[in-house]
């Protein structure tokens, strides 16, 4: 993992190569979002009658998304998210990173969110998944958080995820503005991100790839 | 592609379940104990999963073991809980043929309670197999990569380290020689000598809480001894609704027993373990709800002008 990206648990690199698979590549193997969905991925807001029904767009519409983690629904989910805005679309409504890791939630709510184990469940068979996870071989706890996919498995842990969600209320995340040449890779299993409402003049010009990638074994 | 239901991180995960739904259990509640037999074999089973899941796959069908190895197969079948402890012997280190018999014998419980009307966890309650079963539970994790704190949580972990300092077994000896020596001169006394013994021992000071402290009757002389807890840890608080008090219960692990009477005096739980009470105890401490609760009440807060009606 490059210095900044391990440091911050994500970085903006200039590129501007056509396929962003290649770029991504570099980071691990791309993989798609939904089976048989191609590697990149172009993400527009939509209003929710016209989103796919197992979306945030579904949910959210043209409204701020909450904040989550990609792939959240997955056994494995994807290490990193490589984002840039698409060729000839503009946006000035950002992207918002938290790493979970600099949010300060403290030793008690860091142990509590470690026994929050999830239900992860998404119409293809359910699972069971702790929210935070510790990795000694990283040296840090990663996150797997979507609303929309997860519910506690025990009625004891809805206070550690109520705590969680004030917590990422009363933060202060790093915004990400949209600039042509270059692109985003975020630690998706560090941070948590989310998308302000796009106002009415950006719906048909907000157009962004994600290519989502899986980290290869070390 | 892995064998979604002979997922070690699946397994790990409905331990850790297992083991929330046995601390919300009244603490001598027989089913805590189901719980924890529960947590060892999802524990054991994860174990097995995590150096290969065909350790689970039942061999007497060819099926279970493709399943293994990530073919679809209509509902394969795993081994049965001494199978799994069996391989957890010959296959992870530390899990001794001493564990695999307690475990085997805690799992015969298990069948017992779904199986009958029997109550196994009332006569062979909790409180005596629990340090055994942490020390299992430890090298479960250990195997795992995991540890104590994220299987119990920090109170309940910092209790089981208490209790896995040192073995009673290794201290046995020791404790036995104590204890005879204690009730010899116990015995050379005058009856009379003996008998006011007793009563000092009876009316000694109990102190509730901090350091949590309970009456046993001595291993050596039978009289009233002190026994002094550690580790402690508070159950949620509940409501006696006959006297309107808070009532907390606090469990703690034996960490050190004096008998005013014989003097006889055991430091350490793994010698009051040895003296076969090394079970975590309760203490039941009564508030006031408002001392509890620091509830400051101003009667002027609930004066209401008289309705008059108009």
């Amino acid at each position: 993992v490059p210095g900044t990206l391990a440091n911050s648990g994500w970085q903006t690199v200039a590129w501007q190569g056509t396929n962003l698979t290649d770029f991504a590549k570099q980071y691990g193997t791309p993989v798609p979002s939904r089976a048989g969905s191609p590697l990149v991925d172009v993400l527009i807001p939509m209003d929710p009658e016209a989103a796919p029904k197992q979306s945030l767009s579904a949910e959210a519409g043209f409204s701020a998304f909450p904040w989550h983690t990609d792939g959240a629904h997955w056994r494995i989910p994807p290490r990193f998210i490589v984002m840039r805005l698409a060729p000839g679309a503009a946006t000035l409504t950002p992207t918002r990173l938290l790493t979970i890791d600099r949010l300060g939630l403290g030793e008690d709510l860091t142990v509590e969110l470690r026994r929050t184990i999830l239900i992860v469940s998404s119409g293809r068979g359910a699972f069971l998944a702790p929210l935070l996870q510790r990795r000694p071989s990283l040296g840090l706890d990663t996150i797997r958080f979507d609303r929309r996919v997860m519910r506690p498995r025990l009625k004891k842990s809805v206070g550690a995820l109520d705590a969680l969600e004030e917590s990422l209320s009363r933060s202060d995340p790093e915004a990400v503005y949209w600039d042509p040449g270059s692109v985003l890779v975020l630690d998706n299993w560090r941070a948590v991100h989310m998308r302000d409402a796009v106002p009415d003049e950006e719906r048909s010009t907000r157009k962004l790839e994600r290519v989502l990638v899986m980290a290869d074994a070390a | 592609v892995k064998p979604d239901l002979w997922n070690s991180d699946g397994l790990w995960e409905k331990a850790r379940v297992a083991v929330v739904r046995a601390q919300d259990e009244e603490y001598d509640a027989g089913d805590r104990g189901l719980w924890y037999v529960l947590a060892l074999e999802y524990l054991a089973r994860a174990s097995l999963a995590k150096v290969h899941p065909v350790l689970l796959a039942d061999p007497q069908e060819g099926k279970n073991i493709l399943y293994a190895f990530g073919v679809p197969t209509d509902r394969p079948k795993s081994v049965p809980a001494k199978t799994v402890f069996l391989r957890c012997q010959s296959l992870l280190a530390g899990f001794t043929e001493e564990d695999f018999k307690l475990s085997v014998a805690l799992s015969e419980l298990r069948n017992e309670e779904l199986h009958s009307a029997g109550l196994p966890f009332e006569a062979y309650p909790l409180r005596a197999w629990q340090a055994e079963f942490y020390r299992i539970a430890q090298k479960l994790c250990e195997a795992l990569g995991q540890r104590l704190v994220d299987l119990f949580g920090t109170d309940e972990a910092a209790a089981a380290e208490l209790m896995l300092e040192h073995r009673a077994s290794e201290v046995l000896h020791e404790v036995k020689e104590a204890i005879s020596a204690s009730r010899t001169a116990f015995m050379a006394l005058l009856a009379d000598d003996q008998q006011s013994r007793r009563e000092m021992a009876a009316t000694s000071r109990l102190l509730p809480r901090n350091p949590p402290t309970t009456r046993v009757d001595c291993p050596a002389c039978g009289s009233s001894a002190l026994l002094r807890g550690e580790g402690t840890r508070e159950m949620a608080a509940t409501f006696d609704e006959e006297t309107g008090d808070v009532l907390v219960r606090t469990i703690a692990v034996p960490v050190g027993l004096e008998c005013p009477a014989c003097g006889l005096d055991l430091q350490g739980h793994a010698r009051i373990s040895a003296a076969e009470i090394g079970g975590e105890f309760v203490v039941q401490s009564r508030y006031n709800p408002i001392d509890y609760f620091g509830i400051e009440i101003d009667p002027a807060d609930y004066f209401e002008e008289e309705y008059g009606n108009d």
